[in-house]
């Protein structure tokens, strides 16, 4: 089995550009040291980028940071590349996308690191919960595809480009049942069989599968440490992952200052088993920010004021339950 | 404005879904300034709005929502100023199909700074699933470096209950926020 490809995407570039990098990748096929393609996620191998395109600015930010994605400014012929980036100029050619794809590919951990094949699939069966399994792929990938099978459901996880397919629509009411199942039969893979996009017909986000798994499952056994206190480094995207109107209220609060799983509970309203949940579903995208009280943060000698406040209704507090009765919503205090 | 009336703004760049984000929450028919679109360079839609959209929720005590959409296109960016004098929030649409969205986010941050300043702000992404870059994480870095806080989410306009999301996680940011302030305020005194 052979290496996967490297990936190549263009950002913020114009539609004749983006185009034209189209073309010529297809054109250098077979030319270059290891196999591209052409993705639209910005997490690719290489982007080519517009100087003045703000996300640009962003990739490059991150780059230097993470020392591992790597943006080339496309300019246009006489500009000046700035100092520390790495430039090609406009209209791009064959030769020379050839030799920056290669010496993308000369450094590239990946292309040292992989191995020409890769070991047979090994199969294991456990009655860990589906979550856990997510976790362990993502957390500990190696860039293997792995199929997950229990009963008639079957899911391929391609942690890579961090998508789940599926022979079975991942609704959240379906996931809430896997959730809750063991006996997972986990098999891993170099790549992907072409036989399984014809069977596995639903796709779904990895993160938005890992988030509903997390919110569904049940929590007994895994309370968190009384002493420690929690919050979150932005909101979880409510627009793709399942939720109810108290998970808002949390999160608003949760973005400003750490609470308890207790503390939670008595200001939301809702028992500590779905605090808990919503916690784990946190934690399984990354948001959660643990305090523990021998970290002596702060929050932990303010929260009880800080639960205090939060109790007290506010001078916007009835005015947005009007808006909120006005639209039919179910959101306020729960 | 008399007492008992708010007022909420979304703005966004041209073909973000200002207009039919209103028109799925509003319960009057929204009123539109729409024109035929002569901008076709930067979006083949076949009308756009050239001084803002209009609709209303009325509450149970009598009060009322007033619902505003900024023109879309920058040429009437003097709109955007004065619609949201005095606006209780900003709900800002993008369009993640767009050349480069998130240029067309910061657009809006400088000219609603006042608002905004105050956690005032919802940002809605539009197409994420035909276009996954860039992704929330690029808009949450875009808005970190402008020093802004605010929930990003990936949103079909199109359904009301994705409208309402983005209403509910910015009427929540407003109380928190209040919550910390008050908070300051005690400490300091």
């Amino acid at each position: 089995m052979i290496a996967p490809p490297l990936t190549l995407t263009t950002i913020g570039l114009s539609i004749r550009d983006e185009l034209r990098v189209k073309s010529l990748l297809q054109i250098v096929e077979g030319k270059t040291a290891a196999p591209w393609i052409y993705v639209e996620e910005i997490q690719a191998d290489l982007a080519l980028c517009e100087p003045e395109s703000a996300l640009a600015r962003v990739i490059i930010e991150q780059s230097a940071r993470n020392n591992s994605r790597r943006c080339v400014m496309l300019l246009r012929q006489g500009a000046e590349c700035p100092p520390d980036i790495t430039c090609v100029f406009s209209p791009l050619g064959v030769r020379e996308l050839i030799t920056l794809l290669d010496g993308v590919t000369d450094t590239h951990p990946a292309a040292e690191n992989l191995p020409l094949e890769h070991p047979r699939p090994v199969a294991t069966t456990s009655t860990a919960p589906l979550l856990e399994h997510l976790r362990q792929i993502t957390t500990h990938a190696d860039g293997r595809t792995h199929q997950i099978t229990n009963g008639a459901t079957s899911l391929w996880v391609l942690p890579n480009q961090t998508v789940v397919l599926s022979n079975a629509a991942l609704a959240p009411e379906h996931v809430a049942t896997l959730a809750n199942r063991g006996d997972f039969k986990v098999e891993a893979f170099a790549h992907l069989e072409p036989s399984v996009a014809d069977t596995h017909v639903h796709r779904c986000p990895l993160p938005v599968l890992l988030w509903n798994c997390a919110i569904a499952a049940d929590t007994a056994g895994r309370s968190s440490p009384p002493s420690a206190t929690y919050s979150l480094k932005r909101w979880p995207d409510f627009g793709r992952f399942a939720h109810s109107p108290w998970h808002l209220r949390l999160t608003a609060m949760m973005i400003r200052e750490a609470f308890s799983a207790q503390q939670m509970s008595v200001l939301i309203g809702q028992p500590v088993s779905r605090i808990e949940a919503f916690l784990h579903a946190c934690d399984s995208i990354g948001l959660l920010v643990t305090n523990l009280a021998s970290e002596a943060h702060p929050s932990n000698s303010m929260a009880p004021q800080a639960t205090e406040r939060a109790e007290k209704p506010g001078r916007w507090f009835s005015i947005f339950q009007s808006f909120r009765q006005a639209l039919n919503m179910g959101g306020g205090r729960g | 404005m008399a007492e008992r009336e708010y007022k909420l703004i979304f703005a966004g760049s041209m073909g973000a879904g200002k207009t039919t984000a209103i028109a799925a929450i509003s319960e009057i028919p929204p009123v539109s300034t729409d024109v035929r679109n002569t901008d076709l360079a930067t979006h083949s839609k076949a009308t756009t709005t050239t001084a803002m959209d209009y609709g209303e929720i009325t509450l149970h005590n009598g009060g009322k929502l007033r619902l505003y959409g900024t023109p879309g296109q920058e040429r009437f960016d003097f709109m955007w100023k004065i619609l949201s004098r005095g606006a209780l929030g900003i709900v800002l649409l993008v369009d993640n199909s767009r050349p480069d969205p998130i240029a067309d986010m910061r657009t809006y941050l400088d000219p609603l700074a006042d608002v905004i300043q105050t956690s005032r702000l919802v940002v809605g992404v539009g197409r994420t699933d035909s276009h996954s870059a860039p992704s929330i994480d690029d808009y949450y870095a875009a808005l970190a470096v402008k020093g802004i806080s605010a929930p990003v989410f990936s949103v079909d306009v199109r359904e009301r209950a994705q409208v309402l999301l983005l209403l509910d996680a910015l009427f929540n940011q407003i109380e928190s926020a209040e919550r910390s302030n008050a908070s300051a305020s005690t400490i300091l005194q």
